[in-house]
């Protein structure tokens, strides 16, 4: 029972993950409805031509021609079906055919989703990993990691909103090292700085995030020797589950 | 420009022996759906509709039927409901009228979801 208490404290502890994260390699200006959207025709520069509302069906695909304030002029692109966006493929189209409509800047943000190059995106940010689990002998601790993080995310084809993550990351520990974790060589609590190094997996489906790491942390040479710390060289393992806690200040 | 892309379409059409056709999309009495309402043989004494769609046909190498819809004569109503997705759906078997039988050797379109191709000038959906 005690050890059962021990790891929902951590698991839930562990949720103040927070991994800030940079994507790259979407094309900003190319976009798909997800839902219908009424939209009005106007000219390259926003005036109104008619005052016809049309309505754009789901999965039509658009690119951004220009964001003026509130309102965004766009055109319709008709891409291969492959997701794949290979642009030496698009014809060469006569510009003065384009018909040109407009569509509010919250209707783009949802109702629209952009056209992604691949399933495969970069991921970089930093992690924080509050609470450590450690074996052999079991035991947690608040060893707070701050580090970066860089990796792949690869998103589903048919559920956008779910993803993996594969993340290494690199970073700074503190650890507290007391007389049970150094053997008997200290009485006292020592705080100390370690190198960490960790592998991370995220798992995405929509704002909701299950995410684990594992890692070890090397303190030096001239520590070790005075403290005799007893998870050298023996890895770590962090959870975190939650609602968008990895999706904080994401960029694209 | 838009007077040479007509001009260009005019000498392709010849050059193919394509004929301009008339489509109205849609299905049933009241042409809602997916599927095709009418379809018929553009002559110089027509006045083409309010729904319809100007388009030629052809057939590929590889004998397969095509329609070619010119941009600039397609409403944007009807390039909404039937070609920004990229997808030409066929909601059902359409059964072609007898000239385009006569003409191509082909008797019917299969219930599907057609790819549409944009080409400079016109949009194009291989069945």
């Amino acid at each position: 029972m005690k050890w059962y208490f021990k790891i929902v404290f951590t698991v839930i502890i562990s949720s103040a993950y927070h991994l800030s994260r940079a994507q790259t390699s979407a094309i900003p200006m190319l976009y798909e409805f997800v839902i219908e959207c009424p939209l009005r025709k106007c000219d390259i520069i926003g005036n109104t031509l008619d005052s016809t509302v049309y309505v754009a069906p789901p999965k039509s695909k658009f690119t951004l021609i220009e964001l003026k304030q509130d309102i965004c002029i766009i055109r319709f692109t008709l891409l291969n079906a492959s997701k794949k966006i290979n642009t030496n493929a698009l014809p060469v189209e006569d510009f003065s055919t384009y018909t040109y409509f407009y569509i509010t800047k919250a209707q783009l943000d949802f109702k629209a989703r952009p056209i992604t190059r691949s399933n495969l995106d970069l991921v970089v940010g930093n992690v924080i990993t509050p609470v450590k689990l450690r074996f052999a002998p079991f035991d947690f601790t608040k060893d707070i990691t701050l580090g970066s993080t860089f990796g792949v995310k690869y998103s589903f084809a048919k559920k956008q909103n779910a993803a993996v993550d594969g993340l290494l990351g690199i970073g700074v520990s503190s650890l507290t090292i007391d007389s049970t974790s150094s053997q008997g060589k200290t009485q006292q609590p020592v705080d100390l700085l370690a190198f960490s190094t960790s592998l991370g997996i995220v798992v995405e489906f929509g704002n909701a995030q299950v995410g684990a790491f594992l890692g070890f942390d090397f303190i030096s040479n001239k520590n070790q020797n005075e403290y005799h710390w007893i998870y050298r060289n023996k890895p770590w393992v962090s959870f975190g589950l939650g609602y968008s806690i990895f999706s904080f200040n994401i960029k694209k | 420009m838009k007077q040479l892309i007509l001009m260009a379409f005019t000498c392709w059409g010849i050059l193919t022996n394509a004929q301009t056709h008339l489509i109205t999309l849609g299905k049933g009495e009241d042409c809602s759906g997916f599927n095709i309402c009418n379809l018929h043989t553009h002559t110089t004494d027509y006045k083409i509709l309010p729904n319809e769609t100007p388009l030629y046909i052809t057939t590929t190498k590889d004998n397969k039927l095509q329609f070619s819809f010119p941009r600039n004569k397609m409403k944007e109503t009807v390039f909404l409901k039937y070609f920004a997705t990229g997808l030409f759906v066929l909601d059902g078997d359409y059964k072609l009228p007898e000239d385009i039988i006569k003409q191509f050797k082909i008797a019917t379109i299969k219930t599907g979801k057609y790819k549409v191709i944009a080409t400079a000038d016109s949009y194009e959906v291989v069945f």
